[in-house]
């Protein structure tokens, strides 16, 4: 399984939490968070999420970012996020920045980069699956 | 959100002509600005981003953007 589709794990995601928090007292509705299927990608920089989730879950554009991978390179939106791993003990990262990019024919919506690696132990066995532990 | 995406676009070409000079003090930085004004430089995205929220509501749109003295090329493969 891990060779088929990659090391995943499901995330929430939503608009940061003092969005919601100055939204709301504003009148401004937010979505539930999305509960989509991210793969941890070690060979993406930075976290990038499909622009239908960005759009659908409201989050804040907050500038730009290049990103080249095999198909081309382009500038895309960055945009702000929280993220929670559900079934895990991972601690939520409340206002993240992720890029809003189309993933292609692959069958998830997230791509966790190194951006949020850096804060992980990842245990990749192939025979298995994997494990992450929260390093500091 | 009422602003368009061409505030931040316009932002963000203000940000690149002061790029370089800012990059001598403020490296690795995010520059929080909205409209030409300059909210300050923050050591991580998410204090940025609450400090913004708090100056200029959840209703408008402003940038956050990390200070490097060359724009940065982020790979994914």
């Amino acid at each position: 399984m891990l060779q088929t589709h990659g090391p995943r794990i499901l995330i929430d995601i939503s608009a940061p939490s003092a969005d919601i928090q100055e939204g709301k007292a504003l009148g401004l509705e937010f979505p539930e968070p999305f509960r989509i299927t991210a793969v941890i990608d070690t060979g993406a920089s930075l976290t990038v999420v499909n622009p239908e989730v960005v759009e659908g879950c409201k989050l804040r554009a907050t500038g730009f970012a290049i990103v080249a991978s095999i198909e081309r390179k382009a500038r895309y939106h960055q945009h702000a996020a929280r993220i929670e791993f559900p079934g895990t003990k991972l601690k939520a990262l409340d206002g993240i920045p992720v890029v809003a990019c189309r993933i292609s024919q692959q069958p998830y919506a997230c791509l966790i980069g190194r951006d949020i690696l850096r804060n992980w132990l990842l245990t990749y066995n192939g025979g298995g699956n994997i494990t992450i532990l929260e390093l500091g | 959100m009422t602003d368009s995406h061409q505030n931040l676009a316009a932002d963000f070409e203000a940000f690149e002509t002061h790029r370089k000079e800012w990059a001598k003090k403020h490296e690795g930085q995010f520059v929080v600005m909205r409209k030409g004004e300059i909210l300050g430089f923050f050591d991580d995205y998410a204090s940025g981003l609450r400090a913004g929220i708090a100056k200029f509501g959840a209703r408008n749109e402003f940038l956050v953007q990390q200070v490097s003295e060359e724009e940065l090329v982020l790979a994914i493969y």
